[in-house]
């Protein structure tokens, strides 16, 4: 690997890091309800990768995690 | 504006304490992380409680929680009772000093039009430090990271509680330089 290759990369990773930090700000600047708005996302964005994971001949979504999405679609526990 | 429910859930948990089926009670785990740092996904809302006195004899079950429930339409299954579309799991923390001391310590914060009582940043991490899975001691580190919990303070409550030796068994995947 070149010394330029690692500056390169070196240079990505403390950009990353920059853009992760100025993110987590934002959200912890959010209002407790604000960030219980963002958890529901997190929650949605979760379940969507554990059905992916699924459906790609991964481990089955956890029971709770199918509980979940039961009730945030209105249909019984 | 709450698109969440979550304040309805809040309004369930005062109407709870005050018909005395729950005496105190503070929100707990990642629920509490998100509320005060950021979001971590989870899939419930951990309510630690205290059980209402019955005459002379503490009611030692969750029967009463569960009636609630049922009397006010709310299905429950297992550990989990669907408030509004939230799973809420009902910790009872009579039995542990430590999280009787995180419920008795809990601040109060706002969350939209009501006020909650949410376990500190100090006995959050004491908890998932006793608990000790690997997502606990991932949300001590984003804690710690953070600069959310008051070292001193942290220190005394793990002396009290007899967890110093585990902190200083699991401290090096907790903080960066650990000496």
């Amino acid at each position: 690997m070149t010394l330029n290759n690692i500056n390169r990369i070196n240079a990505s990773i403390s950009d990353l890091a920059r853009r992760k930090k100025i993110s987590r700000e934002f959200i912890r600047s959010l209002t407790p309800l604000e960030k219980v708005g963002k958890l529901v996302d997190l929650q949605r964005q979760y379940y969507e990768m554990l059905l992916i994971r699924e459906r790609n001949g991964g481990p089955a979504i956890p029971e709770k995690w199918s509980k979940w999405y039961r009730v945030r679609s209105g249909e019984s526990l | 504006m709450d698109p969440t429910g979550i304040e309805k859930v809040i309004g369930v948990l005062e109407d709870m304490t005050e018909k005395g089926i729950i005496l105190d009670f503070a929100v707990g785990g990642a629920f509490a992380a998100t509320l005060l740092n950021e979001p971590i996904a989870t899939v419930d809302l951990d309510i630690f409680f205290l059980l209402a006195e019955g005459g002379d004899e503490l009611i030692l079950s969750l029967d009463a929680i569960y009636r609630y429930a049922e009397e006010n339409g709310f299905q429950f299954d297992h550990e989990f009772i669907n408030i509004f579309g939230w799973l809420v799991q009902f910790v009872e923390a009579s039995r542990n000093d430590l999280w009787r001391e995180a419920i008795e310590s809990a601040n109060m914060v706002e969350v939209g039009h009501h006020k909650i009582p949410v376990i500190d940043a100090v006995h959050l991490v004491s908890m998932w430090l006793l608990a000790g899975r690997a997502r606990d001691y991932q949300k001590i580190a984003i804690f710690l990271d953070a600069g959310l919990v008051d070292m001193p303070d942290l220190f005394n409550v793990l002396d009290k509680h007899n967890l110093m030796t585990k902190w200083e068994r699991q401290k090096w995947r907790l903080i960066d330089d650990p000496e």
